[in-house]
């Protein structure tokens, strides 16, 4: 469903709303990241080929028809940037591409080099799951039957027995109650 | 004010599950780029759930300013550009049509330098009848005439007959007269000329 969300950013980005290109950013980056620090390892040189990345997925934008994923498309993106890059660098890039599907379901610790990084993740996954855990039982069930089991919100209202406003309006408030948290947490 | 934080982050909780309607997309796309705060809670948002999905991330880093602001120079870019590329052709037009116009003048009013030697002088009235050369009429220096030349120009003028011959002989040529020639026949006549 999610996927609808960025073929309408993206549709609003070639009618000319630059501005719907900065959500998908937002959306992304963290995660181009993770995906980028397989490759480089500094900071720096992670923020410039991610930047590269987004840059040139603004600029191709027009050739996204959709049949893939908006985030497929700018894995493939990513990836050809962070090899490109390290070409360029006169270093080797990696023999084996990193395929999606590995790099989504590898571990949360990243090859960064900042240790202080990756416990600051590790530990921000703690302060997630205690937030979840923390929820009153109608959000927790409810965010639960979205985000871990993918359900749309219809279906929801069918297992929950309530209109699908009050569906959208629990999700809503278990999100911001673990939003605080984190908030708190990222300073 | 806080109300509508609530409301547009309401909508950003609906987007990250696609559940936003295309109308509710457009009003928080706006509303992101006033609003700081909204900005950061979607990206806190999406970042949980790349968290709770276990997809590998690293939270710190910030790009979208980085991102926004070279889109922003690209546009400006742009723009300046295409007022760049609208100037100089609104520049070529202009010149187009101040040549066409220049160029063009001579032939739809014919202005003559006093020093050519045939002009017409619009202030010649000619009389019926009169004995006037028409030479004179196309000249406004009389040395530079041939006698002999106006003489014989003169001497054809007035021999002229306008239907269709000369004063010498009466009247046009009679249809007769080609009718009695050798060459004259009929286009759908046959010849049937003498073999060799």
């Amino acid at each position: 469903m999610s996927n609808d969300t960025d073929q309408q950013l993206v549709n609003r980005v070639l009618a000319g709303n630059n501005s719907a290109f900065d959500l998908l950013v937002l959306r992304y980056q963290s995660r181009v990241a993770g995906l980028v620090s397989r490759f480089v390892f500094d900071k720096s040189e992670i923020e410039d080929v991610c930047q590269e990345s987004f840059i040139k997925a603004f600029r191709a934008i027009q050739t996204f028809r959709g049949d893939s994923s908006f985030y497929t498309w700018l894995h493939r993106i990513a990836v050809n940037t962070a090899k490109n890059y390290l070409i360029s660098r006169r270093r080797r890039p990696p023999q084996t591409d990193i395929e999606l599907e590995v790099a989504e379901t590898s571990s949360i610790l990243v090859n960064y080099e900042s240790p202080e990084e990756t416990y600051s993740t590790a530990e921000l996954k703690l302060v997630i799951e205690s937030a979840i855990d923390g929820l009153p039982e109608d959000l927790r069930t409810t965010y639960t039957l979205r985000e871990f089991h993918g359900l749309a919100y219809e279906d929801i209202t069918k297992v929950m027995g309530c209109p699908v406003g009050t569906v959208r309006s629990r999700i809503f408030r278990a999100r911001d109650l673990i939003d605080s948290k984190v908030k708190d947490f990222l300073g | 004010m806080v109300s509508k934080v609530l409301t547009d982050s309401e909508i950003l909780s609906a987007l990250l599950d696609g559940e936003a309607t295309d109308f509710e997309l457009r009003r928080v796309v706006a509303d992101v780029q006033k609003s700081e705060e909204l900005a950061e809670k979607w990206r806190r948002y999406a970042l949980v759930q790349d968290i709770v999905h276990s997809r590998e991330v690293i939270p710190s880093l910030l790009l979208s300013d980085r991102v926004k602001d070279y889109i922003e120079n690209n546009r400006q870019k742009g723009k300046r550009n295409t007022r760049w590329i609208s100037g100089v052709a609104k520049l070529a037009i202009s010149a187009s049509v101040a040549f066409a116009i220049v160029f063009s003048m001579p032939y739809f009013f014919p202005v003559f330098d006093e020093t050519q030697s045939i002009v017409v002088n619009p202030f010649y009235k000619i009389e019926k009848n009169s004995n006037i050369s028409y030479l004179e009429l196309y000249s406004n220096n009389e040395d530079a005439i041939d006698p002999a030349a106006k003489k014989r120009l003169d001497d054809y003028i007035s021999r002229i007959n306008f239907n269709g011959g000369t004063t010498e002989t009466e009247g046009p040529l009679p249809i007769e007269a080609l009718r009695d020639s050798p060459l004259y026949r009929l286009v759908n006549d046959t010849v049937d000329f003498p073999s060799r």
